[in-house]
């Protein structure tokens, strides 16, 4: 076997590899360090299980977009899904007293809207990026129309128990779910059919037409767990936030791309994985919650975010597998 | 082919006696102790050779002996971790292929470097612009477009017209440009004498290209230098004055034409001595009279074929051999399914009607497995790892309890069985195919099949681009799949593994069948009698 080790030798995983797996992760921990030594309540308890609030959501969105983009497409309108699924959520509590009933039916939007996407993109044959960006705005103008123009309130306690309550210890029950549907999410991209067809449609469409897998049901399932996931993600930000406003899920698609590529999951797809997006999620989370509790200007923030963003994408994506990099 | 007698080491002087490098009998180009390692693994070791003026040089050696990365080293698209290289006696370190190109030397790539979307002339003149600029410091476009028409002209391309965007020629031509642009880059530079290197140039060519290739490189012979890397061995002999052969990174030997044959370079190669039998026809099984069909064709009409009718029988090996746009590989997309495929007549596959419609589901379905022409794009993913690739068509068959979850100790018990079987070597099953020689990429190509223990397997070119050890290995494996009850359908540019493999050959010309031939082991036809019905 030494001539098959010889012969392997001379083509080894590069090391530079190796680095990017662990880039994010040395990245997060970078962020750790700085934003504890500035200041000690950034350690705190309480400030953990805020991190744990403020990030439950965008997991979601981030898992969700993570089928997406596996595929070598993209989803923009998860931001609009968001709100139009808390938009939703808020009425059917507030005006049909729905309770717990509203969670199925922000499943439902969600999954409605990942199959119009679905639609447009593979039966309409229009290219996800310009598909998703009019989606974005039909069901942006969809959550206008059925939402007035008005913030929406309304009171229930089994919303608020699931988003505020603590079910096991002193988890924040909204990071518990969160954790818990990731988990499943991250469970289907790593050990199912369709979870490594993803990776096959995403990487080379010709080579898994010809290997006989149904490359159109595949991308359609990706747009429906986009969709889906977003839904779900709506739900539970209106739950815990007890009022929908109009345009309170539009921040969430600019983080999700970006906790989907400093995950490692790159943009043309093929490479990565859905258990990524935790990594990618929790470095931008740590990077809102610090300057926050660092006390830095909310519009430094947003200066200081993209620029680390730049600066974790251009680290992080690997160049090598990405045939396009426009 | 030119009668110049070849005297070893002082042959320059029978050559050319105009070239006035060959007077000087000094070597053109000096490598010396040159090294190149990617990510610490060395792929050349201290690497030392010369090239001579007027001479047709070959470097022969399996994948992953470094023959590319010379070349690339050569012509200043690689920089050498260590070592030196001298060009007519002065230090030579080009800054990227264009100073190489201004310097005398240019290079035939193995995957075409050409632009889809730019003008013929535009590509063969791409980053050299600069030498038609005129006194206001514009680019004379009709100077370069002639330059290109006699470029073209000289090979043979005259139908080629230059001011046409590439992507409207097919594959073959492109093929050309892309030679073409080595000589018309030549002569822009008015080099005297230059030296082009070719990177296995006829891998993807057959026939009257390839002629034409080969009679413009023996008609350079006076003029300037080559450097030829090629996989196909007949060639080296065809043309080559003197052969290195590399070896794991190493020149260990030089062979002079008078020493040169097949066999000789095949076991400097390989380590090992070609079996006699390399196409094994030894295990050829018989036609049989009374033999099972597998695939049965008729009338398949439409897309580059017209009228095609035949039949496949079990444990036969059926080749199909023709000359570019004859129609074959259609054929082989027609019975897989690989859109797009001529629509018309019908298929039957196993006694399965195939429908038009996701006829590639249908076909698998049926028993079929389909090795695709280009393994990069069409046979793997590079980018996923080999157990991966391997089990990407029979992950249905390893759900567990019935539900679309993965059993993974099977994935990984299957895959590691054919592995062994295909002796495919990788040390880690999850590594990237990007990162295996194309030799082990073919066999997980066909490790994917194999899995599914196909009732049919259609073959496109399978032994394209792979060196002679492996290629021996997918032979032994065809004898195995035939013995099995396996029906081969083998679609082959090269006409001596066409012959040797197959049990029945059909020709194509234009879209349809033109003569049947039998090739029982001990009657094979000759390539001269294919050739003849082929053109």
């Amino acid at each position: 076997m030494t001539s098959a080790s010889q012969e392997l030798s001379r083509r080894a995983m590069p090391r530079s590899d190796l680095l990017m797996l662990f880039l994010p992760l040395i990245l997060l921990l970078a962020q750790i360090v700085v934003f504890g030594l500035i200041n000690d309540r950034f350690f705190s308890f309480p400030n953990a299980l805020n991190l744990m609030r403020q990030s439950a959501v965008l997991l979601l969105v981030a898992s969700g977009l993570n089928f997406v983009i596996l595929i070598g497409s993209i989803d923009l309108s998860i931001g609009a899904i968001v709100t139009l699924s808390a938009i939703v959520v808020a009425l059917l509590v507030r005006d049909l007293g729905f309770g717990l009933w509203s969670l199925p039916a922000a499943a439902l939007v969600g999954l409605t809207a990942g199959a119009v996407n679905a639609f447009f993109n593979l039966i309409g044959r229009v290219p996800s990026f310009l598909a998703t960006l009019g989606t974005m705005g039909i069901f942006t103008g969809i959550s206008n129309i059925i939402g007035g123009g008005f913030n929406i309130h309304f009171e229930d306690p089994v919303l608020g128990w699931i988003a505020a309550g603590r079910l096991i210890g002193p988890i924040p029950n909204v990071a518990l779910w969160s954790l818990i549907l990731f988990g499943v999410v991250s469970a289907i991209g790593a050990r199912t059919l369709f979870g490594r067809y993803l990776y096959a449609v995403g990487g080379g469409e010709t080579v898994a037409t010809l290997s006989g897998i149904r490359v159109q049901a595949v991308k359609a399932g990706a747009f429906l767990m986009s969709g889906l996931m977003s839904g779900v993600a709506g739900f539970l930000l209106v739950a815990r936030a007890g009022t929908a406003t109009q345009r309170m899920g539009d921040s969430l698609m600019l983080d999700a791309i970006a906790a989907v590529v400093i995950g490692g999951t790159a943009l043309s797809g093929g490479v990565g994985g859905i258990h990524r997006a935790i990594i990618g999620v929790l470095v931008i989370a740590v990077m809102s919650n610090g300057l926050n509790v660092i006390g830095v200007d909310f519009f430094l923030q947003t200066i200081i975010k993209g620029a680390i963003v730049i600066v974790a994408v251009a680290l992080t994506l690997d160049r090598s597998k990405s045939e396009f990099v426009k | 082919m030119s009668s110049v007698t070849m005297t070893g080491e002082g042959h320059v002087a029978a050559r050319s006696p105009t070239s006035a490098f060959a007077m000087a009998k000094t070597p053109r180009l000096v490598v010396e102790g040159v090294g190149k390692a990617y990510g610490g693994v060395p792929v050349l070791k201290s690497v030392s050779l010369e090239v001579r003026p007027c001479e047709i040089l070959g470097i022969a050696g399996e994948n992953g002996a470094g023959k590319s990365t010379m070349l690339r080293i050569i012509s200043g698209i690689v920089r050498p971790d260590s070592g030196t290289l001298r060009l007519d006696g002065n230090p030579f370190a080009p800054i990227g292929y264009a100073a190489a190109v201004r310097s005398g030397i240019s290079m035939v790539f193995q995957e075409q470097a050409l632009v889809p979307n730019i003008a013929v002339y535009e590509n063969l003149f791409l980053a050299h612009e600069k030498a038609f600029r005129n006194r206001f410091g514009i680019v004379d476009r009709n100077a370069a477009i002639a330059a290109a028409a006699r470029a073209l002209d000289d090979l043979g391309l005259g139908h080629i017209n230059p001011r046409r965007q590439l992507r409207e020629f097919g594959f073959e031509d492109r093929q050309m440009i892309e030679i073409a642009r080595a000589f018309a880059l030549a002569s822009l530079y008015r080099i005297a004498e230059p030296i082009i290197l070719l990177d296995e140039p006829t891998a993807a060519i057959a026939g009257k290209e390839v002629e034409a290739l080969f009679n413009r490189v023996e008609a350079f012979r006076g003029r300037g230098s080559f450097v030829l890397v090629t996989h196909r061995l007949s060639e080296y002999l065809r043309l080559c004055d003197r052969v290195y052969v590399f070896k794991d990174g190493e020149n260990i030997d030089e062979v002079g034409r008078d020493r040169m044959n097949e066999e000789r370079l095949h076991e400097l190669m390989v380590g090992r001595v070609r079996s006699t039998h390399y196409y094994k026809e030894d295990r050829q099984r018989p036609v049989a009279e009374e033999a099972t069909l597998a695939v049965e064709v008729r009338n398949l009409s439409g897309r580059g074929v017209k009228e095609v009718s035949f039949v496949l029988n079990r444990g036969e090996v059926l080749g199909i051999g023709g000359l570019l746009g004859c129609g074959k590989e259609d054929v082989g997309q027609a019975i897989a399914g690989a859109v797009p495929f001529p629509e018309g007549g019908e298929v039957f596959v196993n006694g399965s009607a195939l429908p038009v419609k996701r006829r590639i589901e249908a076909a698998i379905a049926a028993g079929l497995g389909y090795v695709p022409r280009e393994r990069k794009a069409e046979g793997l993913v590079p980018y996923l790892p080999l157990r991966w690739n391997a089990s990407l068509a029979m992950l249905t068959r390893l759900r567990r309890f019935g539900l679309p979850w993965i059993d993974r100790s099977s994935e990984i018990e299957h895959v590691r069985k054919e592995m062994t079987r295909l002796r495919i070597k990788a040390a880690d099953p999850m590594q990237l195919c990007v990162y295996l020689s194309g030799g082990n990429q073919q066999k997980v190509v066909l490790a994917k099949w194999l899995m599914r223990s196909p009732a049919v397997l259609i073959l496109q070119n399978p032994t394209r681009g792979i060196d002679v050890g492996t290629k021996e290995e997918i032979y032994s494996l065809i004898r195995d799949l035939s013995e099995a009850g396996v029906a081969i359908l083998l679609i082959s540019d090269d006409l001596p593994e066409l012959i040797g493999i197959s049990s029945r050959i059909l020709l194509m010309r234009e879209g349809t069948i033109v003569r049947e031939y039998a090739a029982p082991a001990d009657r094979k036809p000759s390539e001269d009698e294919l050739i003849r019905h082929m053109v």
